[in-house]
């Protein structure tokens, strides 16, 4: 990642955003969020669509 | 019962320019999130940071100019790929002063922090360069009095003539900032799945602020005593946080998210 990257990032999710709820719904919001959950049974979301980063 | 709960804004602005500072989770690992992106966000500059494994957490913190003065083992987050993208710039770069010592030793020094001693002995680091060599310099060290003078001793033990110990310094700090899944409103708080220092971190910080997935009852906690982690009086305060580790992970809320 170069430096104008990060500071994109920066821009986007962290000054870009009122407050942290802000960042939730700028990552996604509470559709992808829950995606994400943990199954109560295993501790982790066993369902979940990996992908890679490259 | 006393309510300690505060809003996530309040209790980042309690954390002063300057600060010293540890932060609860390990690697990708239940890092208090919002919190550093609170910190980010209201600009805080010259941050002292301790910690045993750090990863986006601090990465994050460092990329954003927040941080002045880090004492640390490693800070990597696969994530983003083994060693932190900004810790290695602000270490090349020299944007950053630094020390570090082996991951034990680090978690070492906070014991005798939690101990309430001034320092502990171990073998650790013996035979490594991060006993031979030294980051700050004595010039660095002398200029922050939060900075143990030195980074390191070598003893010869009282009880056994020709064995040699390291003495590791205690860390102390202002702040400890955790992230959990469950706390009551007064600061009893407990961890699911692993721990790692976060509570010997705790013990060694004037103020610690626990920000958590959810707050609950303290009849619920106090039906199982043995899986509670901190008790109220270690918590002077507590933020109500769901997703506050979001991006990195916690054992029974959520994996990783990464932003793109």
């Amino acid at each position: 990642m170069v430096d104008e990257d990060f500071q994109a990032y920066l821009e986007k999710y962290v000054y870009g955003v009122a407050d942290f709820a802000g960042y939730l719904a700028a990552v996604g919001g509470s559709g992808r969020l829950d995606g994400l959950k943990a199954d109560p049974e295993y501790g982790y979301s066993p369902n979940l669509k990996r992908r890679r980063l490259d | 019962m006393a309510s300690k709960l505060i809003g996530l804004a309040d209790a980042a602005r309690l954390v002063p320019d300057g600060a010293t500072l540890s932060l609860g989770g390990f690697t990708a690992q239940r890092h208090p999130m919002a919190f550093v992106y609170e910190l980010i966000r209201q600009r805080r500059r010259d941050l002292y940071l301790f910690g045993h494994s750090p990863g986006g957490d601090w990465d994050i913190l460092l990329g954003a100019g927040c941080v002045k003065r880090v004492e640390l083992a490693y800070e990597a987050d696969e994530a983003f790929g083994t060693i932190g993208p900004r810790w290695r710039r602000a270490v090349q770069g020299g944007q950053v002063e630094w020390e570090d010592y082996s991951n034990f030793g680090m978690v070492t020094r906070f014991q005798a922090g939690a101990m309430g001693l001034p320092f502990l002995p171990t073998r650790t680091m013996f035979g490594s360069d991060v006993m031979a060599k030294a980051a700050l310099t004595a010039e660095q060290r002398a200029a922050d009095p939060r900075t143990s003078p030195q980074k390191l001793a070598v003893i010869e033990s009282p009880f056994q003539p020709g064995e040699k110990l390291i003495l590791l310094p205690a860390i102390h700090t202002e702040f400890c900032v955790l992230h959990v899944q469950k706390a009551t409103e007064n600061g009893l708080t407990r961890v699911e799945g692993q721990t790692f220092a976060d509570n010997i971190q705790a013990l060694c910080a004037e103020t610690v602020i626990v920000t958590a997935e959810e707050i609950v009852p303290e009849d619920e906690l106090r039906r199982e005593p043995e899986r509670n982690f901190l008790p109220p009086f270690a918590v002077k305060h507590v933020v109500h946080v769901p997703l506050g580790h979001t991006l990195t992970r916690s054992t029974n809320i959520m994996i990783t998210i990464r932003a793109s």
